[in-house]
């Protein structure tokens, strides 16, 4: 009993030890914490993105914007669909016939249906199949061989033999065999070499040679053939493309330069635009911009186009045909427009997010005078470009950029929280601009919390007789954050970013050289509680 | 770059704990099987006080006027170091086995938590007031390191004991295998961290190498690498009765195996913010490369392979004078190697009451921390149970502001 009692003893005092360790709760402590947070170059890259900055040679820089706002290409201007011919060979007396007997053999037409009234006499095949069924009442097998003297690959014709399965109990016998084109040369002038979208087949059938007897062939048995091309798509297509008109638009396009501008004004010097019309298909075309306009979706400001083709028809003649590589000599087409015979700059002035155009455009508007010689490659379609350049030479007023940062700081981090601070933005700026900075927390409900002080501003690099920024100017700004501030921090999500610029002098356009960037420190000077947690 | 923090950090946080020094109130000389449970604690510093240590052990803000105390007593030398120790013993006369009187076995198994750093004054000050105060200047952090383990070991042991005058001296072996649980470790010969007038850069120009054991398999089953360590000792009569005490503690080494860490870097590394393209494009993710990982990732060269560790080695001599049945005087010095330990000169007298009620006073000078006074009571039951419990820091509990050290110790012992 007594050694029992001294067991107890022994393991309720080592209880008692373990138990007495703990984990204790972590200390904390505030620090002055000075560091670098972020280094960054503002550039006009980041501010007008989407855009090419291009160097004149005499180092000015010039904004340069290219996209494509239309392309026609062969499915615009016809397609191919879907065609089912049906064929039946039946006998008209009882017959019997031995292995290895021919029973049919025919040559056959069949068209396209090609839309839009095209008439075509060669294409290519990028892809698309032709498929042949084959229904057979004959109580044998059958040797069934289709040939297309219209289709070639390589000087090859394509031939499909293939093995029927004989009827039995009322059941024909059936195969179904789908043939990949692709890469495929098509005649389609029949067989008399003078049609349009026509294909020729040759059908024979003869009894399996490998048969064991003769068969009966009773009247009424017959052999149904389903010829079909499907989902054919051409590379190349040449004949007639008819006399077709077609109109694009009203369509809006995507115009992404100003995405950042939410206000403010510039005034631009001067502006060049090239609508530029690229042809790569051999077919005569008229086109009309009926209207094109520019739309700022953000305050709906719009302007409409002024200038002497509006309206006017524009005749782009055929491309034409090399037979080398590059396949096509695309004919091209100019309008240029600047501030002096248009009102071209009021359209860029007003910051546009969208373009919006209508254009007529009338395919072979002669008729077929390239007597059946209109030719389209699917990779060389008429095209639309849209190319604005303009010399940055400019008076900003109240220019202004808008962005939004994702920012979610770690309430409660593993280290500690920032208690209060200052933020410094130290900036060498080396534009002619001055800059302000305001700042605007939101909660991820985009709900606004608050605006933080911004103590100060960017200041525009002086500039000489000539107006070039010869040395560049320093600027501090402070961001004081209160503890309030701090905790609004904490549930900030988003923080919206809104930079004014204004040019230095402000009557004069000012011209923007290469090099010209905003070098930006941001040093924070926290008091920080460490917790170790 | 946690490793930073928690090197940084780590210089100030201790929770473990050494041997307490001559705890043997009651001699049994007799043969019996004897179960001896111990945990004991220490922690100590020669220019962090307890208010300080207390604060940052057991939590707490730790306020200015509490900084500015420490600052006045911090040295070139700083160093601090913490041990805790759980340890069961179980003690078999040979005779039970062998007829062998004068010999036992000794089996057992003990938990050790090891802790001990050296730490510039700026390292300090940069960790507790921040990088603002060195503005413009570099803050020294050079010959700074820091090391902490955790593991648990199983002890085999032959201890021989001899009686002289009523009196017991042991002498004997230990050996014990390892299993390491976890280990960190950062010696820095070379660095210091620069901090630019207005903040626009910090230079870290630092030579210093970081180990780690395994830091995806933590807690008391992590078995991240093994090891041997070995414990020696004796005792021995002088001619007028008073005992001379030898011993070696826990020299040994521990192998930890290839999942484990080592950073090295030699460099100047240059930081003067995140580097964003466009400003217009910072975001959370760009603000996450300030990560301090990320920042180490940058200078560091990074493998992980097996290394290995010599243990803090203690050695002890000690004196027992026996002045009559009811005074006995100890004078010894303990010194640890490998643990930034300032050799520990102490004195412990023992007023025996009876022959199963003892008192213990300590003085000591030393160790991790400076001067110490402790206190200890032992009580016998029938002689079958002794227990005793004591610290060797009294002036911990009394004047934490200016005293550097606590610690405390519990033993059970139980005779069958």
């Amino acid at each position: 009993m007594i050694r029992v009692v001294k067991i107890v003893f022994l393991f309720a005092f080592l209880l008692t030890l373990f138990s007495c360790r703990k984990d204790f709760e972590r200390p904390n402590w505030d620090v002055d914490l000075l560091a670098p947070l972020v280094k960054t170059s503002l550039t006009l890259d980041h501010l007008l993105p989407d855009s090419t900055i291009q160097t004149n040679p005499d180092t000015t820089l010039k904004l340069v914007y290219q996209r494509n706002i239309l392309d026609m290409d062969v499915d615009s201007l016809f397609q191919i669909p879907d065609t089912n011919m049906i064929e039946t060979f039946s006998l008209a007396l009882p017959s019997v016939l031995n292995p290895g007997d021919f029973f049919y053999s025919t040559s056959r037409e069949f068209n396209l249906n090609v839309n839009n009234g095209v008439e075509l006499t060669t294409v290519y095949i990028e892809s698309g199949f032709i498929e042949v069924e084959v229904f057979s009442d004959i109580k044998e097998k059958i040797i069934a061989e289709y040939t297309f003297p219209s289709a070639t690959k390589n000087g090859d014709t394509l031939v499909v033999r293939e093995l029927i399965p004989a009827a039995t109990g009322g059941q024909p016998g059936h195969l179904l065999k789908r043939v990949d084109v692709s890469g495929y040369h098509l005649d389609l002038t029949g067989t008399t070499k003078t049609k349009v979208n026509t294909m020729v087949v040759r059908a024979s059938g003869m009894v399996d040679t490998n048969a064991t007897s003769s068969v009966v062939v009773a009247v009424g048995e017959k052999i149904e053939v389903h010829n079909r091309v499907v989902s054919l798509v051409p590379a190349y297509a040449k004949g007639y493309f008819g006399n077709l008109k077609f109109r694009f638009g009203p369509e809006t396009v995507n115009f992404n330069v100003f995405d950042r501008v939410t206000s403010g004004t510039i005034d631009i010097d001067q502006i060049d635009v090239n609508l530029n019309f690229q042809n790569g298909i051999g077919v005569d075309a008229r086109l009309t911009i009926n209207q094109f306009e520019s739309f700022n979706s953000e305050n709906g400001g719009s302007a409409l186009l002024s200038h002497p083709t509006i309206g006017a028809p524009v005749n782009l003649n055929r491309a034409q045909e090399t037979f080398s590589i590059p396949e096509v000599k695309y004919t091209n087409y100019n309008i240029f427009m600047n501030t002096s015979n248009s009102n071209i700059d009021n359209l860029i002035e007003i910051f546009p997010d969208e373009l919006r155009y209508d254009i007529d455009l009338n395919v072979n508007p002669l008729g077929n005078i390239s007597g059946n010689n209109d030719f389209v490659f699917k990779k060389h379609p008429l095209k639309i470009n849209l190319n604005v350049e303009f010399p940055l030479s400019l008076i900003a007023d109240n220019f202004t950029l808008l962005d939004t940062i994702d920012l979610s700081l770690p309430e409660g981090g593993d280290n500690g929280e920032i208690i209060d601070g200052l933020l410094y933005l130290y900036a060498d700026n080396t534009f002619p601009f001055d800059a302000n900075i305001a700042l605007s927390l939101y909660d991820a409900n985009s709900n606004f919390i608050q605006n933080l002080t911004v103590i100060d501003k960017i200041q525009a690099a002086p500039v000489d007789g000539s107006l070039r920024v010869k040395q560049m100017k320093s600027s501090v700004i402070t961001i004081p954050l209160s503890e309030s501030d701090i905790d609004n921090l904490y549930i900030t999500d988003k923080v919206v970013m809104k930079i004014t610029f204004n040019t230095l002098p402000q009557s004069q356009y000012i011209k923007i050289y290469e090099g010209y960037a905003i070098d930006i420190k941001i040093v924070g000077d926290f008091s920080y509680n460490v917790n170790l947690k | 770059m946690n490793k930073l923090l928690t090197f940084i950090l780590g210089f100030f946080l201790t929770t473990s704990l050494v041997a307490q020094l001559n705890n043997e109130f009651f001699q049994d000389t007799t043969d019996r099987v004897s179960f001896n449970l111990v945990a004991n604690y220490s922690y100590g510093s020669n220019t962090l006080n307890n208010e300080f240590m207390s604060k940052f052990l057991f939590g707490g803000k730790i306020e200015q006027e509490l900084k500015e105390t420490v600052y006045d007593k911090l040295a070139s030398n700083n160093f601090t170091g913490a041990d805790l120790n759980y340890t069961l013993n179980v003690l078999i006369p040979m005779d039970t086995f062998f007829r062998k009187s004068n010999l036992s076995l000794l089996v057992g198994v003990e938990n050790v938590e090891h802790f001990d750093a050296s730490f510039t004054e700026d390292l300090f000050k940069f960790t507790f007031d921040g990088n603002k105060q060195f503005a413009g200047k570099a803050a020294e952090i050079s010959n700074t390191n820091y090391n902490a383990f955790t593991y648990q070991q199983v002890n085999f042991g032959i201890v021989s004991k001899k009686v002289k005058n009523k009196k017991l001296a042991r002498e004997g072996f230990v050996v014990s295998l390892i299993k390491a649980q976890s280990h960190e470790a950062i010696t820095v010969p070379r660095g210091t961290i620069f901090t630019e007038e207005l903040g626009k850069e910090l230079i870290l120009d630092v030579n210093y190498e970081y180990n780690s054991s395994d830091t995806a398999n933590t807690g008391i089953m992590a078995f991240n690498g093994y090891g041997v360590s070995t414990d020696l000792f004796t005792e021995f009569f002088l001619k007028n009765g008073d005992k001379i005490h030898l011993a070696v503690n826990d020299l040994g080494f521990i192998v930890f195996n290839s999942n484990s860490m080592d950073q090295t870097a030699d460099s100047v590394y240059h930081f003067e913010g995140v580097e964003v393209d466009n400003i217009f494009d910072l975001n959370d993710s760009l603000l996450a490369e300030i990560s301090q990982d990320s920042i180490i990732g940058d200078i560091t060269e990074h493998k992980n392979e097996g290394y290995s560790i010599a243990l803090p080695t203690g050695f002890n001599i000690n004196y027992s004078k026996y002045f009559n049945q009811k005074w006995k005087l100890d004078v010894g010095v303990y010194y640890k190697i490998l643990a930034n330990y300032f050799p520990l000169i102490y004195t412990n007298t023992y007023y025996y009451f009876n022959e199963s009620f003892a008192l213990k006073g300590h003085v000591s000078y030393g160790g991790y921390g400076k001067l110490n006074t402790g206190i200890a009571i032992a009580k016998s039951f029938n002689k079958s149970v002794n227990i005793h419990v004591g610290t060797n820091n009294v002036e911990a509990f009394i004047a934490k502001k200016s005293s550097y050290a606590n610690s405390g110790f519990a033993g059970l012992t139980v005779y069958f």
